[in-house]
């Protein structure tokens, strides 16, 4: 099994809780299409060079298409590219930390699977906890 | 400790461990489950950088899988130049070890940037200051 961690920190304790960084405002800018945004392409161009398997987490922007009454939906996302550049994954983080609960929605737990090359695999993108915490071990299991 | 089933498990971050606080830096650990964590980038390297590590130590690893970390400290909104940033530390490393691996795995939020750093940091700072600071931020917008 191979764990893949697309996070920006670990270790946080309710750091900020009741507090207010960032917005969907700053952020939507630079909210990206499904799979089809800078930075899948930037993947897809190195999986395809090298021949490898390309993690990157990107604000994806989920256009609602066939219901016009939802607006786009937006994640705090991760997708996985294979040397073929195709897409093996699109991960949705899942228990959101307080600043992208300004922009972001919740995706559906970590992805788990089975990825030619590398084997089952987790993916997972957030706030682990070294010491005193079960949160990642639902990875695990979802593997 | 964590995931002792996990071959293997890569992630950036910054890692309170114990009492010290390590910022900016990537972290793999064995599987065998009495493994500890392993640093990638010695902890007194400077905090924030452009980092290409090709692969896991071998003795990290019970197969021939080769995983790097892609660190290019990446600017809040700066995204042409957070690509040129990854590009550059990939163009200067070595070409056959890239062509060698099985995953390349880059930070969350890669190119847009995070402010997660930044919270981070005020959370090593007093209340009064972090309030003070998104007081600012605030006012800056």
């Amino acid at each position: 099994m191979l764990i893949t961690a697309c996070s920006s920190h670990l270790a946080l304790s309710n750091v900020a809780q009741g507090f207010n960084f960032g917005s969907y405002d700053e952020i939507s800018p630079f909210l990206e299409p499904s799979g089809s945004g800078i930075s899948s392409l930037w993947a897809r161009t190195v999986a395809l060079k090298h021949n490898l398997n390309v993690l990157v987490g990107y604000p994806e922007k989920l256009d609602a298409s066939g219901n016009s009454r939802a607006g786009p939906k937006h994640f705090n996302s991760a997708i996985l590219v294979n040397g073929d550049g195709e897409t093996v994954a699109n991960y949705r983080k899942s228990f959101l930390h307080s600043v992208d609960e300004t922009w972001a929605l919740e995706g559906k737990g970590f992805f788990g699977g089975h990825v030619p090359g590398l084997g089952n695999t987790a993916i997972g993108i957030g706030e682990f906890r070294m010491h005193n915490s079960d949160c990642i071990h639902q990875a695990c299991l979802d593997v | 400790m964590i995931l002792p089933e996990a071959r293997a498990l890569c992630f950036f971050g910054l890692v309170r461990d114990g009492n010290s606080l390590y910022s900016d830096r990537y972290y793999c650990r064995p599987g065998s489950g009495s493994g500890s964590l392993q640093y990638l980038i010695p902890p007194d390297s400077p905090s924030v950088g452009s980092h290409f590590l090709p692969h896991f130590p071998a003795s990290l690893t019970t197969s021939s899988m080769r995983i790097a970390c892609l660190q290019f400290a990446p600017q809040v909104g700066d995204v042409d130049n957070n690509l040129n940033r990854a590009d550059a530390v990939l163009a200067k490393a070595n070409q056959d070890d890239i062509d060698s691996l099985d995953l390349l795995v880059l930070p969350e939020l890669a190119f847009s940037g995070t402010d997660f750093p930044l919270v981070f940091i005020c959370y090593k700072l007093s209340p009064i200051t972090v309030t003070g600071m998104a007081l600012k931020r605030r006012a800056l917008a």
